[in-house]
């Protein structure tokens, strides 16, 4: 089985958010921009994709690590986990934006691929500013099946079975290749840590960055950002003093009167 | 649904997934949205057999006209493949520039995981553009600005676009008078059209559901939700956490990472991409308070903290707060609660 994921990575929480930039063709975000790490989502369809493989060793795994600029250090890390190939695509910063020219991007991409996809995973939010909408967009570029918010997949006599929960249901929907689902974060899909050997491999290794060109396709555009200070308590916080008895009295009568309010 | 005049937003609310009340918050912040924009709403009710009172209760949160649109084959939970097979037949025809007045079409669904999906595909499908989650939207000479946060609620941004058909998914607000609504209002036939389908409706592969193991108090709708993190060290602290729950009688939640360790189900994920809940009271134990989590947490809702933590930035968001290792003030609590019960 063929498997493609897309992969965006998030700005690491510790640094300050960058300063997005209204004019695209302005220089200079670039150097600015906080170091990328793996969300949650993107360690999540990782991890499906590579439990695939430990069934079948067949299995192939593609990634496309997508930023504006593609940060090398992820695909350093993304390599690492010994995959078939893992190439960058530099988009430009407003098609970030928009799910539909990032999804036509990424359709242009797959077009040129040689081989049968089966599988294309992709975490459920992709990147800072997608809210769930790009994995759902794309598979209807593509015309693929799209199964959202997976937390495991397994394939079974050349079909694919994707396992969710929702609400109080369990699901299990069986598809034949190809489709596209996205992940979300769950106990079994939390990502392994990468062999020595292979980090050690991938810090080596030289990566092919594709450029999708100076011009954006984008039909959504920024025209203003501020950086979130408001803390939502502005009267400060009551803080229950004293030993832990005294405070689980003074909590208890006070969580009791909320109840019966 | 034909539009004369003013152009209309169409507002589709999906009876089966979205109890009442949540459906009525979610009509009235559209109705909100399309005052700025200076359009009415047109609401699209769908659903196995969706009642009279969906279609009233939309019309005093602001719809100026009602689809109510049933079809028996409908599965529940809702499967997007059927309902986009509905809405293709519906939405193309009603959301033409020459429908829309001259301008940009806009769509909206509530701001959950099936309302995200079909806001995307249906984008997609008619060549529109995907807006998001938005928190606002207004509108602007040739097009709309929307508002919405990024980097994980940590920075807000407004977005221009000119292009449509637009789909965003937004909150239910709390509407005015949300618990008043006059069900023995009568509707006129002019603001209420109904549709009975029963065309045979596709799916893909094949689904099968299975009710998980452990049924569990749903967050939405909760009037108390107690919430777990990282903190909680593993299922043992969530198992004290469903008695505080029980004892409270409230929901229980968890963070991302309570979530990854496997202590709470992905469905009880509060956050930026878990569930939205506005619970009046929201009993956060060993959670720090990332924007992530905070944007699950509506802004009326009061915040107990306990965290052993004394800088944690869930302070910061509480109105009561306790530092106390939850080991030592869990039993004590709990203990407390059923002696009082
Ligand atoms: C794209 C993206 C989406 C995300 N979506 C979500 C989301 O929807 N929901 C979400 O929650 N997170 C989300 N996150 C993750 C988020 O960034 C944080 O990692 C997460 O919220 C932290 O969870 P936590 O508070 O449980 O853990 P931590 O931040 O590790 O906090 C644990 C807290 O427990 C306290 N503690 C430890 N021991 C004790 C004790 N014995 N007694 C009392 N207190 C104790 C500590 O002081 C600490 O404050 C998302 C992240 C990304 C990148």
């Amino acid at each position: 089985m063929n498997i493609i994921l897309f992969i965006s990575g998030i700005a690491d929480s510790k640094w300050p958010p960058p300063t997005l930039q209204l004019d695209p063709q302005a220089a200079g975000a670039a150097a600015a921009a906080p170091p990328k790490k793996l969300s949650p989502f993107d360690e999540s369809a990782l991890e499906c994709a590579l439990k695939i493989r430990d069934a079948d060793a067949q299995t192939r795994i593609s990634v496309f690590v997508v930023g504006a600029p593609v940060q090398e250090s992820l695909l350093r890390a993304i390599a690492s986990f010994r995959l078939d190939h893992v190439a960058g695509l530099t988009v430009v910063e407003p098609e970030l934006w928009d799910a539909r020219s990032l999804a036509r991007r990424f359709g242009d991409v797959l077009a040129r691929q040689t081989e049968t996809i089966d599988l294309v995973l992709i975490g459920r939010e992709f990147g800072d500013f997608d809210d769930g909408l790009l994995p759902p967009y794309l598979a209807e570029v593509l015309r693929l099946p799209f199964v959202g918010l997976v937390q495991e997949v397994r394939c079974d006599a050349g079909e694919w079975i994707f396992f969710r929960e929702r609400g109080d249901i369990e699901e299990r929907i069986r598809v034949r290749p190809a489709a596209l689902a996205s992940i979300t974060n769950d106990k079994r899909n939390r990502l392994r840590f990468p062999l020595m050997k292979n980090i050690a491999a991938a810090k080596k290794a030289a990566f092919v960055v594709e450029n999708t060109g100076p011009g954006s396709e984008a039909r959504v555009r920024l025209l203003s950002s501020s950086v979130r200070t408001v803390s939502r308590q502005q009267d400060g916080c009551r803080m229950l003093a004293g030993s832990i008895e005294a405070q689980a009295e003074e909590l208890s009568a006070f969580l009791l009167s909320r109840v019966k309010a | 649904m034909e539009s004369k005049g003013m152009p209309a937003i169409h507002v589709v609310v999906l009876a089966d997934e979205l109890d009442r009340l949540e459906a009525r918050g979610f009509v009235a912040a559209a109705t909100a949205m399309a005052v700025s924009i200076g359009a009415t709403v047109d609401a699209l009710i769908i659903g196995v057999a969706p009642g009279e009172m969906y279609a009233k209760d939309a019309v005093q949160a602001g719809a100026g006209r009602v689809a109510l649109i049933s079809h028996p084959a409908l599965m529940v939970p809702a499967h997007t493949d059927q309902l986009l097979a509905l809405l293709e037949d519906v939405l193309p025809q009603a959301m033409t520039p020459a429908q829309s007045g001259g301008h940009v079409s806009l769509c909206l669904f509530h701001a959950d995981a099936v309302g995200e999906e079909l806001a995307a595909r249906l984008a997609a499908r008619m060549d529109g553009t995907a807006l998001g989650r938005c928190s606002n939207i207004e509108g602007r000479a040739g097009g709309l600005r929307v508002h919405k946060s990024v980097f994980g609620g940590r920075m807000d941004v407004a977005l221009a676009t000119d292009a449509g058909p637009c789909f965003a998914v937004i909150r239910s607000i709390k509407a005015a008078g949300a618990d008043a609504t006059d069900d023995s209002a009568r509707l006129s036939d002019e603001a209420v059209t109904h549709f009975n389908l029963d065309d045979t409706l596709p799916a893909i592969g094949h689904i099968s559901r299975n009710p998980s193991q452990q049924q569990r108090k749903r967050l939405e709708g909760a009037r108390i939700i107690v919430s777990g993190g990282r903190g909680m060290e593993g299922p043992d602290g969530f198992l004290q956490l469903q008695q505080l729950a029980d004892a409270l009688g409230a929901a229980l939640g968890g963070s991302l990472p309570a979530v990854d360790a496997g202590w709470a189900p992905v469905s009880h994920q509060v956050g930026q991409s878990g569930k939205y809940v506005t619970p009046e009271l929201y009993v956060a134990v060993a959670l720090s308070g990332t924007p992530q989590h905070m944007a699950g947490i509506g802004p009326d809702t009061d915040i107990v903290a306990i965290n052993s933590d004394e800088g944690a930035e869930i302070f910061k968001g509480a109105k009561t707060g306790v530092v106390a290792d939850w080991k030592e003030l869990l039993p004590a609590l709990i203990r407390r609660l059923d002696q009082a019960a």
